[in-house]
């Protein structure tokens, strides 16, 4: 089983790849000049890969790493809009090209990753609403259009692993929600991608277009 | 004086708030305050030289100026003319959007790329350039005309769901922002609205999910001029997207 991460530069990407090596399955990191006009790399690469026999069974596009669009349009939203601008059409070519080298092959699963940015009201983490948005309705729209090649198109809405808040921040936030004993309960990357590998292992996949929240326990929302 | 901008408002969905906000100018509405309206187009000048026509018949006083999304340029003279002859920008409604619909594996690179530029990243230019004026009004508001596409998805509207999906985040990131600076930003997301850019499509990309509206049927652009003209009044609806859709469950 071959499966391509994109970027990848995030620990649950990287904590996903372990899991398919450990497993001898192979897994090939596509790293572009961070969102800088590599998009035509997605074409080539795909290309060159279905011309050796190859087909990939899971593509991940991880857009958890790397930006933090609040913060940026706080510090300069001229460089913030320039950066979601390349940041989006690499999201769609990678879809694009993704997709279409699937429907050739009869069928994989392509998989999104966003950290859920409402957790950033909490703890100081990235956040990237309208990359999440603009993601979400790209699932939910590809999904609808190549579910009949047997492309299956998800997005995980992942709360941002604890490995990459510090300790005290995670516990500044969980005692300020003291509420009917409700309480972070911080994944480890590892273990994040634990339940990613699983959903990559399911046989018969029976969710496309969704948008699946993958969290510390606590749901979008609650006051 | 303040301004009340509403994009792409002389056709449409656009041309139904811009009625609607005539109408509250000329009744003297407390909420709206001294304002002029100022409406632009991309480029159909036919369509903003009647819209001028109508307003001038009722009595109401408009800047009808061409601005196009799509060129950075244009916006910096738009918001540069807003600059010189308003002192502030009460209302901001981002109605103009275009759309680029077809089977998402076999569309264009570069028609996909267009879309981003104008749709979203044009419409977020031009926010941010307004935002020092927006701040100034207090209270402001900001209405983006989303897209029940952008909450949900649609086949075959790839790159405009895309676009729509975004505004409705920069929704949530801006009010974020300006809450301190009493602007009220939130989003309208119609679903299928009986305007021209409707009317291009194939009735099969629309009529299955009519059937499965609460209501079904199409909507009226009044339909959405009346929520955006609930937005335009401070008060506790922030960073949402409202949407007007007709009742669709899922």
């Amino acid at each position: 089983m071959s499966n391509l991460i994109l970027y990848g530069d995030g620990p649950i990407a990287a904590a996903l790849a372990v899991r398919f090596q450990t497993q001898a399955h192979e897994v090939r990191m596509l790293r572009l000049s961070k969102f800088v006009d590599g998009a035509d790399d997605f074409k080539a690469h795909f290309e060159t890969f279905a011309a050796s026999g190859g087909s990939y069974a899971n593509i991940y596009i991880d857009l958890t790493e790397g930006f933090d669009e609040s913060a940026e349009f706080q510090t300069d939203s001229e460089a913030a809009r320039i950066a979601l601008e390349r940041r989006l059409k690499e999201m769609l070519r990678a879809l694009k090209y993704g997709a279409q080298h699937m429907a050739r092959a009869d069928g994989g699963r392509i998989w999104v990753l966003c950290y859920d940015h409402s957790v950033s009201f909490s703890v100081m983490t990235p956040s990237n609403p309208i990359t999440n948005y603009a993601a979400m309705a790209a699932v939910q729209c590809v999904a609808k259009e190549v579910a009949h090649f047997d492309v299956m198109v998800n997005l995980f809405m992942i709360h941002p692993p604890s490995d990459t808040v510090e300790p005290p921040l995670w516990r500044q936030a969980r005692n300020s929600l003291h509420v009917y004993r409700l309480k972070y309960k911080p994944q480890s990357a590892s273990q994040i991608s634990e339940l990613l590998h699983m959903y990559a292992g399911i046989e018969h996949l029976s969710t496309t277009g969704g948008v699946i929240p993958v969290g510390s326990g606590i749901a979008a929302c609650n006051f | 004086m303040n301004a009340i901008i509403v994009t792409g408002g002389t056709r449409g969905i656009g041309r139904a708030i811009v009625d609607s906000i005539a109408d509250r100018l000329l009744a003297k509405e407390p909420d709206l305050g001294e304002a002029q309206l100022v409406v632009t187009y991309r480029s159909e000048t036919a369509h903003a030289q009647s819209l001028g026509t109508a307003l001038r018949a009722k009595g109401v006083v408009a800047d009808v100026l061409a601005m196009d999304l799509a060129s950075a340029e244009s916006i910096d003279a738009f918001v540069g003319h807003v600059r010189e002859n308003y002192g502030a920008v009460r209302a901001l409604i981002n109605n103009a959007g275009a759309t680029y619909d077809g089977s998402f594996l076999s569309i264009s690179d570069e028609g996909m790329d267009k879309l981003i530029e104008s749709n979203l990243s044009g419409t977020i230019r031009l926010t941010e350039r307004l935002l020092p004026l927006l701040k100034v009004a207090n209270p402001a508001a900001v209405v983006f005309i989303a897209s029940a596409a952008g909450v949900y998805g649609k086949a075959g509207q790839v790159p405009y769901a895309t676009t729509k999906g975004g505004l409705i985040g920069y929704t949530q990131l801006l009010a974020r922002r300006c809450v301190r600076q009493n602007v009220f930003v939130n989003a309208v997301a119609p679903g299928f609205i009986a305007t021209d850019m409707v009317a291009k499509l194939d009735p099969i990309m629309y009529e299955p999910t009519l059937h499965n509206a609460s209501l079904q049927k199409m909507g009226a652009p009044e339909d959405i001029a009346h929520v955006v003209n609930g937005l335009l009044k401070p008060g506790y609806v922030q960073a949402t997207t409202i949407k007007v859709d007709g009742g669709h469950l899922r």
